[in-house]
């Protein structure tokens, strides 16, 4: 079984405790840029917002009471909404070990969420990498998804805009599946129907 | 006009004092999360927000010292 490599495991994401023999093999939260987004859109937003509040109160109602304090409500709403957008990134963290899969979501005042697989409790059927778009392509981040063979509601397992999602994919279906079954590293070659049959007859 | 400005000076004071205690019950839950979770955040992200706490504290005080001013100016 691979090792856990410093590429896998976030060192911020946090102090755990496992049980013994348990190992942590993957710690890692969503891809940081996609966080960017949502922030670069609040700040645009709020200048937006900060220009139409210069025309209607300094330009066009003359008050500078109204266009300070304007400012200043825009200005906190953008701070509370872009921490906002860190602290659910943050705490957003996916975490594989020798014995359990396990997603944590936690959004203060609003939502905690913890999802945990024990893998001596299901087998594994399926996992399947996905990486769409050119912006995946050239950040090199993707999604993965397990499918296990569980008698529960759900099942799979998402582990979304992972970076490195190839590396990190190869390395849970070796942990859940048991052999290195992803195709990249086993690939299969195609001949056409001519250059099979000499390549038949050779052997 | 003053009544408009006094309305709107109100609900920005409003606004602002409601971003306050949001600030403020967010970094409350936080240290709650660090206790029962085991997250916390980096040192410079608390620095961050405990200065976003402040600055919002710091605008609800200049919008109620803006609503006053302008109340007892329009008195007169």
């Amino acid at each position: 079984m691979q090792t856990p490599t410093s590429s896998n495991i976030d060192h911020d994401c946090g102090k755990f405790i496992t049980l013994p023999q348990e190992e942590i093999l993957i710690a890692k939260r969503e891809y940081w840029l996609l966080m960017l987004f949502p922030i670069a859109f609040s700040l645009l937003f709020s200048l937006v917002l900060l220009a139409v509040g210069t025309i209607i109160f300094l330009l066009g109602l003359h008050s500078f009471p109204l266009f300070l304090a304007s400012i200043l409500v825009i200005l906190n709403a953008t701070i509370g909404i872009v921490g906002r957008i860190f602290i659910h990134w943050y705490f957003h963290i996916y975490i594989v070990t020798t014995r359990k899969l396990l997603e944590v979501t936690y959004s203060p005042l609003d939502t905690l969420m913890e999802n945990e697989v024990l893998l001596d409790q299901v087998r594994c059927t399926e996992v399947d990498m996905k990486r769409g778009g050119i912006f995946h392509e050239l950040f090199n981040f993707g999604t993965i998804r397990i499918t296990f063979d569980r008698p529960t509601h759900q099942q799979e397992f998402v582990l979304s805009n992972i970076h490195k999602h190839r590396q990190v994919g190869i390395l849970l279906s070796r942990i859940l599946v048991g052999f290195e079954a992803v195709g990249f590293t086993n690939p299969i070659q195609y001949y056409a129907a001519n250059q099979l049959s000499r390549r038949m007859g050779a052997t | 006009m003053n009544f408009i400005t006094i309305v709107l000076l109100f609900f920005f004071f409003v606004v602002s004092v409601f971003f306050l205690l949001y600030g403020y019950l967010h970094i409350r839950e936080l240290k709650r999360a660090k206790n029962d979770l085991g997250l916390a955040l980096p040192e410079k992200a608390k620095t961050i927000l405990m200065i976003a706490l402040w600055f919002s504290f710091f605008s609800v005080g200049v919008l109620l010292f803006l609503l006053v001013t302008t109340l007892l100016l329009g008195k007169h």
